[in-house]
């Protein structure tokens, strides 16, 4: 989907199994967003692994304005690249089910913006954050208080898996199989 | 093909082939509502433009679609594109 807008998202489950392009809606409450996630995740949680993601699937931009009201509440976004979120005036807080997480989450976040009003209305802006306590500490940097809310949750790098033909390998016997954490270079393969 | 609608309830809508432009007016029976109940659903290998006026209410399993378009509230829906990623 090259471009989705809404007025508003409320109760809406959207899968893709690609990539999805820009996302434009004022309002997002009890929803999710999800590109590239295997169908073992729920639609209204977060992926949590590697093997939660299934491709290399993006959203390029998720844009909800910042309102007097939570424009972004209870609501999912996840695929494995997020380019930009910007969220609006966040709910920090589950109001459905309190100490359940919910935000966004993804192998990258490229660029992550949203409004929280705790003791005034801030700013928080977060570029690609590693994992999501590294997302709390810019939280608590701006003085406010981490909740339910996460950016990253921590899904680290996509695990790949590949087979090395070798002919040197003994017949009958299994190819090598080496598993790289997107980690480079690799292994050195003596021919 | 080209599929111009008004108000739209609990209708299912399914195409073998890709439907160009899909347009929801809003309807007389609910003034300012163009939509497609709950149980209603849509079914297309791919749609090109999907535009609602107002709000509504969708289950729809299609290929692809290039722009969706709903001026007013999505709500309580389910939208599935299945083509997968493509190198």
């Amino acid at each position: 989907m090259t471009q989705f807008t809404t007025g508003a998202l409320q109760s809406v489950i959207v899968t893709s199994n690609g990539n999805l392009g820009g996302i434009f809606t004022k309002r997002m409450a009890s929803s999710s967003i999800e590109a590239g996630i295997v169908a073992t995740v729920a639609p209204l949680s977060l992926p949590l692994t590697t093997s939660d993601f299934k491709n290399t699937s993006s959203i390029a931009a998720i844009t909800i304005p910042k309102s007097a009201s939570a424009s972004f509440s209870n609501s999912y976004v996840a695929a494995y690249t997020i380019n930009t979120a910007s969220l609006g005036s966040v709910s920090m807080t589950n109001n459905t089910s309190p100490g359940t997480a919910f935000g966004i989450a993804a192998h990258k976040v490229s660029l992550a913006t949203l409004f929280v009003q705790q003791g005034g209305n801030k700013q928080v802006h977060v570029t690609n954050p590693a994992t999501n306590a590294v997302f709390d500490n810019v939280l608590t940097a701006k003085g406010i208080t981490p909740a339910d809310f996460e950016v990253a949750r921590g899904v680290s790098r996509l695990v790949v898996t590949w087979r090395l033909a070798s002919p040197r390998a003994p017949r009958g016997l299994p190819l090598p199989v080496w598993r790289a954490d997107a980690g480079f270079p690799l292994p050195a393969v003596r021919r | 093909m080209v599929a111009s609608l008004g108000n739209v309830s609990n209708e299912t809508l399914q195409s073998a082939v890709r439907i160009n432009t899909l347009t929801l007016r809003s309807g007389s029976t609910r003034a300012g509502v163009g939509s497609i109940a709950n149980s209603g659903e849509v079914t297309a290998p791919q749609i090109g433009t999907f535009t609602i006026a107002h709000d509504a209410s969708v289950n729809m399993q299609v290929g692809s679609v290039t722009t969706m378009t709903i001026r007013g509230t999505l709500s309580n829906s389910t939208i599935y594109l299945t083509t997968p990623l493509t190198p």
